[in-house]
């Protein structure tokens, strides 16, 4: 909790950055262990021969297994209580294999009703940086 | 429209967050009152009472492509929070149909939109997180496009 309060608003400002590795290898293994977390056992992401009987060249990650791991730059920089808003749009598949890198950016501070808000926009790249998910979140302060 | 009851179990955060990769969640059992990571509610759909009965899947993750050789596929999630959730919070989720549209694509033929809306009510009644999915139903497989998982 130390660390939370200590956050103060003036340490988020326009163009202030962070960015991690949030998955280094996508393994069918990680795919399976969200599936049975979350319980989307669909079997584009389950079942390889489903996946590739469909058209696709293996299972394919859930979005949501993506968007989940990128929340932790969120998590980690502003704390996860103060996120009001978390949206993205899933831009490119996530195939095993692939390595995610998330970049969270100010690119907005502004104030609300019930104190000060921060926008971020939120990109999670793969190994050819590519962007496979791209969208924003809000925090308030 | 379905509605049910999700419990935050200190276990369920557990799995999750060793599932996503969240060193510090996945360290140990979660103590009550901890905020629950942001997109740990999508997971709720494990207290749905119907969901994988018979190894078949319920609600929105039912959903199947409706022209052959089509699938469907998750385009765009938000959760608007209006209070955290956190490890140990009783809530009642319902689910139900938002707005549909369809637009044409070049590689993927016609794609038809639709929004699948999760309110979470607290004990108190109070709506403490509305989430959003939008799902798209793709006439044919494209594997290397926009909006797909």
């Amino acid at each position: 909790m130390k660390a939370d309060t200590s956050r103060a608003a003036e340490d988020f400002v326009v163009g202030a950055s962070r960015e991690r590795m949030v998955i280094p290898e996508v393994t069918r293994t990680q795919i399976v262990q969200y599936a049975g977390a979350s319980g989307d056992y669909s079997p584009l992401h389950t079942d390889e021969l489903y996946a590739v009987g469909a058209g696709y060249p293996s299972v394919m990650a859930h979005g949501m297994l993506a968007m989940g791991a990128a929340e932790r730059v969120l998590a980690d920089w502003v704390g996860r209580e103060r996120v009001t808003r978390y949206r993205v749009r899933f831009v490119s598949p996530v195939w095993p294999g692939d390595s995610l890198n998330t970049q969270a950016i100010v690119r907005e501070v502004r104030d609300g009703s019930q104190g000060r808000y921060v926008d971020f926009e939120i990109l999670t790249t793969n190994q050819h940086d590519v962007a496979v998910l791209s969208g924003s979140a809000t925090a308030r302060m | 429209m379905a509605t049910y009851a999700f419990e935050v179990e200190p276990g369920h955060v557990l799995a999750f967050a060793r599932a996503v990769g969240d060193e510090l969640l996945a360290q140990d059992v979660s103590v009550p009152g901890t905020p629950a990571p942001v997109t740990f509610p999508a997971a709720a759909v494990q207290f749905d009472p119907v969901h994988m009965r018979g190894l078949r899947p319920s609600g929105a993750l039912a959903v199947s492509s409706s022209t052959d050789g089509g699938s469907v596929l998750h385009a765009e999630q938000e959760f608007e929070y209006f209070a955290p959730v956190r490890v140990g919070d009783s809530l009642v989720v319902t689910e139900y149909g938002g707005a549909s549209w369809r637009k044409q694509s070049r590689r993927g033929g016609a794609l038809a939109f639709r929004e699948i809306v999760r309110d979470y009510h607290n004990a108190a009644g109070a709506l403490v997180l509305r989430s959003r999915m939008i799902l798209v139903d793709k006439e044919f497989t494209v594997s290397d496009t926009a909006g797909v998982q």
